[in-house]
């Protein structure tokens, strides 16, 4: 059935089709971040003007910026997606429930990817804006923080973030549009019985497991793709009920 | 699809990796520490003019001094940065040549998520975001002093942030003492002061403009 020559065109058609559905979202937050680099050398360069005497600190550029923007963005995206009328107008012939889920993995896979690769893209706009910077200011200080190594590094670690954050928005969508009452109670249940201390100690150990600090770069891949794994079982169990609806 | 994509990626990471060349040469916030050998026998006095100090007690016995603004002078680019010398006479460590020669920083980051890991740590230290002081220096603290924390001492310095210490006596524009051991005969001299958490003994004075106390343990030992 998984190698089904249909079932492959679906999917094919399906994820062709969401990824068009994104194009205009990437062109959107590409452009506003490109031109942040720009507004930030522009109020840099007018602040040195009007307040020679300041002393002005400039970081977390594109690389940072870029990948909580695209972070936000998809995370919103997935979690909006799963709503009725999204998830109706996908559910035409000829795809099914395993073709959605599938597709839906492949395309956030695929949208991840195109955010930290665009973010990659954009880190010239940066430079060029701190060079013309450093050209027109003797005193301005440009200090280097980018290796390849952790350039590198960096883009595989933001790839598994932002899929892991759109993964449980995806996850959480999936659950609240189709129970929207008993989610939110349930929501807000959990985050009252932090209080209670074994729990509270339940949900740092859960935190720890993924954002532990000081971890290996191979452990903590390990642990984020089995969360998004989880992530996105745990909604299929619910698109298997919706089925029966649809 | 997969193709565009692949193209996307490879053109994506190829544009990336190329920028990285005309970042610069890499820079270091920090230079190397200065390491103090002090001994037990007396307090440790600590006389830092008008800079702002980050003092941390640790279980180590030596002092360790290090700056947490820009130090760098790679030869390649002009980096005037703040200039300083550390003067040492027995437990006597004081400040000399201090000044800062620029104003202003504009420093490329990597990705965020790294300063999860510990090899990666230092890249997104200290600054962050674009900030503006209208100050002398860039932020307020400009040393971060390691000190063995059972050794009482003596502090005067611009602004002064000390945790997990034992104090004798600070003397500053602005203090804020966390978790610290204020010791019989503590002075304090200067504008402000906070002081949270920490176990005070009832022979100490505050002479302060103004006093700020949350979560102290008052002792008579």
């Amino acid at each position: 059935m998984l190698f089904n020559e249909n079932y492959k065109r679906s999917l094919t058609a399906f994820t062709t089709d969401i990824l068009r559905g994104f194009r205009k979202v990437f062109m959107v937050v590409f452009a506003i971040l490109a031109a942040l680099p720009v507004v930030n050398a522009i109020a840099i360069a007018s602040l040195k003007k009007w307040q020679p005497q300041a002393i002005i600190l400039s970081s977390n550029g594109m690389l940072g910026i870029g990948f909580f923007t695209m972070l936000i963005t998809l995370s919103i995206s997935f979690f909006v997606s799963t709503s009725n009328s999204e998830i109706l107008t996908q559910f035409v012939w000829p795809i099914n429930r395993k073709v959605y889920a599938v597709g839906n993995f492949l395309v956030m896979s695929a949208c991840a990817l195109i955010s930290v690769s665009g973010v990659s893209a954009l880190l010239p706009v940066e430079v060029l804006s701190a060079r013309i910077l450093k050209a027109a200011f003797d005193d301005l200080i440009l200090v280097n923080n980018i290796t390849f190594e952790n350039f590198l590094v960096g883009f595989w670690i933001s790839f598994c973030y932002i899929m892991l954050f759109s993964s449980f928005s995806y996850c959480l969508g999936m659950y609240f549009f189709r129970h929207k009452i008993i989610t939110t109670v349930l929501l807000i249940l959990l985050a009252n019985l932090s209080a209670v201390p074994a729990i509270g100690s339940f949900y740092n150990a859960i935190y720890a497991f993924i954002f532990e600090e000081g971890t290996s770069i191979m452990l903590f891949s390990v642990k984020v793709w089995f969360a998004i794994l989880l992530l996105h079982i745990l909604p299929y169990i619910q698109l298997r009920r919706m089925e029966v609806r649809l | 699809m997969i193709k565009k994509l692949a193209i996307f990626f490879v053109l994506g990471i190829s544009i990336g990796l190329l920028a990285i060349l005309a970042t610069g040469p890499q820079g270091s916030f920090n230079s190397e520490p200065d390491k103090v050998a002090v001994s037990k026998d007396s307090n440790i006095v600590l006389d830092f003019a008008d800079a702002g100090v980050k003092i941390e007690g640790w279980d180590k016995d030596f002092v360790q001094i290090s700056a947490l603004a820009p130090t760098v002078d790679n030869g390649k680019q002009n980096y005037q940065g703040l200039k300083y010398k550390i003067a040492t006479d027995k437990n006597n460590i004081s400040l000399t040549e201090y000044s800062m020669a620029y104003s202003t920083i504009y420093s490329f980051q990597s990705w965020m998520p790294l300063s999860q890991f510990e090899k990666y740590k230092d890249q997104s230290r200290d600054v962050h975001g674009l900030s503006i002081s209208m100050s002398n220096a860039p932020g307020d603290y400009s040393f971060l002093i390691n000190v063995p924390k059972d050794i009482p001492l003596e502090i005067t310095a611009g602004f002064i942030k000390a945790s997990g210490c034992t104090l004798f006596y600070t003397k500053a524009e602005r203090t804020v003492l966390k978790d610290s051991n204020i010791i019989k005969g503590f002075i304090s001299e200067g504008d402000i002061i906070e002081v949270k958490d920490c176990t005070i003994n009832s022979d100490s004075s505050f002479n302060n403009k103004s006093l700020e106390m949350k979560g102290n343990k008052l002792t008579n030992e």
